[in-house]
């Protein structure tokens, strides 16, 4: 019976995803598109949070280092050699994986708060490397502070939602996978017990590596396609620890370890900025902050995460 | 003949009342002027100052009667201090509320994610809060700035010392590590070798450093004449409490930003005085305009208005505002605005040269304010005093630095 709700579950996502793809045809303005387009960045962000945390049970506070270093990929290869955009994009996924796979070894062998912090420490670590850097060794290479403005294009934010639509796409099929597979199971029972795990013959560490890549992967893309949406970066801004609150929040809000909690998350948590900011100037935030406590008081598993429980679905 | 006459007294009832009607009309058809300006975050404070800045050029402004009949709508939004979410709010300003116009909000990151969006629609976007040189290095000819140039802005801190005895051969640059304040830094880099200053220490930190004691003790150890910091009021206020912890009193201790803010003074009380910042307007210059007067009629204004002096970024904000309220007059026009009507409203802000209460107002090519003199003040007896250019000071500069212990 589950199984059935869950693949009906699953028909209804493809459908949803199908129909979020003609919103560029839709949409009235162009601020309507870039709302969406917002929206589906989240999801996607989110996403790669929970992909590794949600699973896992290993809270991540660094995760913005590999959008941060997606941003400045992006930038670096765009702006000093010249390499086109898809390209540069396509790098900046390989070398966020890269980073994190380098990371990854070294601190997913730390457990509970000691990863947390080693992994806030690493992403404020790499906001000053790109500050200081150029000054250190008398290079322009991060440009510090200044910050690098990229080509500026044409595109219209309908480029953008088509860059960002199908890697979300991906983040929430990974979702899918992780589901559905062996690897997936390895992960819960990380996060269930992981000394028991490990007892039972799973390579603890490198399933979290794999989970950890895969994250950074995605959040590299990421990263790249807002810089060149944006068109300017600095260290402060790429590295902004609020970026990774705000996927903390929108993946709590929905779910953690579920396969729709940071679609929910991000999706509510976005669209009640958007309405709420535009109507109460002065107290949205405030607003904001006691919906989402109110939120988490009765739903302490997420929206998805409640309902999973309730409902005793599998698969969402 | 009775009838004809009713018939005539009714013509010019309904015509009465329809040109009536008209005009009420008229007047309801506002100028819708959007603003993406940091509220909160790490800029909100200086956020809200622009917000105060514009919302009193729109009372003014409609008090006395609107720009060409029509008043004026500000509609703000915040952008969290974040970038991205300026960008989207330029959008939604332009294409959800189909503002007539924009003015620019605070910060350079903000500036720099919202005029590709403002170029994009061909809406000019005068900002009075962001400086950063690379802002005008982009080829874009809808971004204006009444400020000038971030490195140029710290310039009269460092020329002041030019006219003291004995003259300062040694400064010590420190500053925040974000754009303006690292921008700022170079600026006096720049001066100090133009004026023979021998810069002997120079160090950028983070913007959330706690820890200025060991900076400033550090910077002691080298004993510099100058002491000149690249900074936001935050830097700045907790750099004048490390100085005074660590009893370190340089000969000059100039700031780029920060004690113009009145909280500064208000904070700090008598520890503030002897402090030079960087400028671009004071009460006192003698500049006027249309709208708001002289620059002491702004002052005052602001003083009844909000109960406290104006910042020179508010200044400078208003500033824009009024250079534009001043195009569409020239070219009276009326909302709502068409698109070849931004365009025109774009080359005569390039074009013009605006006589206002902040001072003369000529956008060069590249969108700076080009006709914009840097202003230094220092605080003397717990108020700013206008010290440079020495044409238009009011006070003579206090050197060396009162140490503190003599305080």
């Amino acid at each position: 019976m589950n199984y059935r709700i869950d693949r009906i579950i699953l028909i209804l996502f493809l459908m949803f995803t199908g129909a979020v793809a003609f919103v560029p045809y839709l949409v009235q303005s162009e601020y309507q598109l870039r709302v969406v387009t917002v929206v589906v960045l989240w999801v996607g962000i989110a996403g790669c949070w929970n992909m590794m945390s949600g699973y896992t049970g290993y809270i991540d506070f660094g995760p913005v280092v590999y959008f941060g270093i997606g941003s400045y990929v992006v930038a670096i290869a765009m702006t000093k050699y010249s390499v086109p955009f898809f390209p540069s994009l396509f790098l900046s996924g390989c070398i966020s994986a890269f980073v994190a796979f380098l990371v990854g070894i070294p601190t997913l062998r730390l457990r509970g708060a000691y990863f947390a912090i080693a992994t806030f420490a690493f992403a404020e670590a790499m906001k000053q490397i790109t500050l200081e850097f150029d000054r250190t060794f008398n290079v322009s290479f991060f440009q510090g502070s200044d910050g690098i403005t990229l080509p500026i294009s044409n595109y219209e934010n309908s480029f953008f939602f088509y860059c960002i639509l199908p890697v979300t796409f991906l983040v929430v099929f990974t979702h899918y996978f992780i589901e559905h597979s062996k690897f997936g199971y390895a992960l819960k029972a990380i996060k269930e017990a992981e000394s028991a795990a490990e007892i039972s013959g799973v390579n603890t560490t490198a399933n979290k590596l794999v989970a950890y890549v895969m994250s950074a992967f995605f959040l590299g893309l990421f990263g790249a396609i807002e810089a060149y949406w944006i068109t300017y970066i600095t260290p402060s801004d790429v590295f902004n620890v609020q970026k990774t609150v705000q996927m903390v929040i929108m993946t709590l809000l929905g779910g953690m370890g579920t396969f729709l909690g940071p679609v929910v998350g991000a999706t509510f948590l976005t669209l009640i900025s958007e309405t709420l900011g535009a109507q109460f100037v002065e107290y949205y935030l405030i607003m904001i902050g006691a919906i989402i406590i109110v939120a988490i008081l009765i739903m302490p598993s997420g929206i998805i995460g409640g309902l999973k429980i309730r409902k005793k679905l599998r698969f969402i | 003949m009775i009838l004809k006459g009713f018939k005539v007294t009714l013509i010019v009832i309904l015509v009465g009342l329809m040109s009536v009607g008209l005009a009420y009309g008229e007047q309801k058809t506002p100028w819708k002027i959007g603003v993406a300006v940091s509220l909160t975050g790490v800029f909100g404070k200086d956020g809200n100052l622009v917000k105060d800045a514009y919302t009193l050029w729109q009372e003014t402004v409609n008090s006395q009667g609107g720009i060409n009949g029509a008043p004026v709508e500000l509609i703000f939004y915040d952008d969290k201090s974040d970038p991205a979410t300026t960008a989207k709010l330029t959008e939604q300003l332009i294409t959800n509320d189909k503002v007539d116009l924009l003015l620019g909000g605070f910060g350079s990151s903000q500036l720099f994610a919202a005029s590709p969006v403002a170029e994009k629609y061909r809406y000019p976007l005068i900002s009075g809060g962001a400086s950063s040189n690379k802002l005008f290095e982009r080829g874009f000819k809808y971004y204006f700035s009444t400020l000038g140039k971030a490195t140029e802005e710290v310039r009269g801190c460092v020329d002041i010392f030019s006219a003291v005895s004995p003259k300062p051969k040694t400064a010590a640059i420190i500053g925040a590590d974000i754009l303006f304040t690292s921008l700022a830094c170079d600026g006096y880099k720049k001066y100090c070798k133009e004026n023979g200053i021998e810069v002997i220490h120079f160090e950028l930190f983070p913007m959330a450093l706690q820890d200025y004691n060991s900076l400033l003790m550090k910077v002691k150890n080298k004993k510099p004449d100058l002491l000149l910091v690249g900074s936001h009021l935050l830097v700045a206020m907790k750099t004048m409490k490390a100085l005074k912890e660590v009893d370190f009193s340089p000969k000059g201790v100039a700031f780029s930003y920060g004690p113009t803010v009145p909280k500064f003074v208000e904070d700090l009380k008598g520890d503030a005085n002897y402090v030079i910042a960087a400028s671009e307007w004071t009460p006192n210059m003698p500049y006027s305009g249309k709208v708001f007067g002289t620059a002491s009629d702004f002052n005052k204004l602001y003083l009844k208005r909000f109960n406290r002096r104006p910042d020179y970024v508010e200044a400078a904000a208003a500033g824009g505002a009024v250079a534009q309220q001043q195009v569409l007059q020239e070219l009276g026009l009326k909302p709502p605005l068409k698109k070849e009507d931004r365009v025109k409203i774009m080359e005569a802000l390039h074009r013009d040269k605006f006589e206002t209460f902040y001072g003369k107002i000529q956008f060069g090519a590249d969108g700076a304010n080009e006709a914009h003199p840097p202003v230094a003040v220092q605080i003397q007896s717990e108020k700013l005093e206008n010290v440079f250019p020495l044409e238009y000071a009011e006070a003579k500069i206090l050197y060396p630095f009162k140490p503190w212990k003599e305080r």
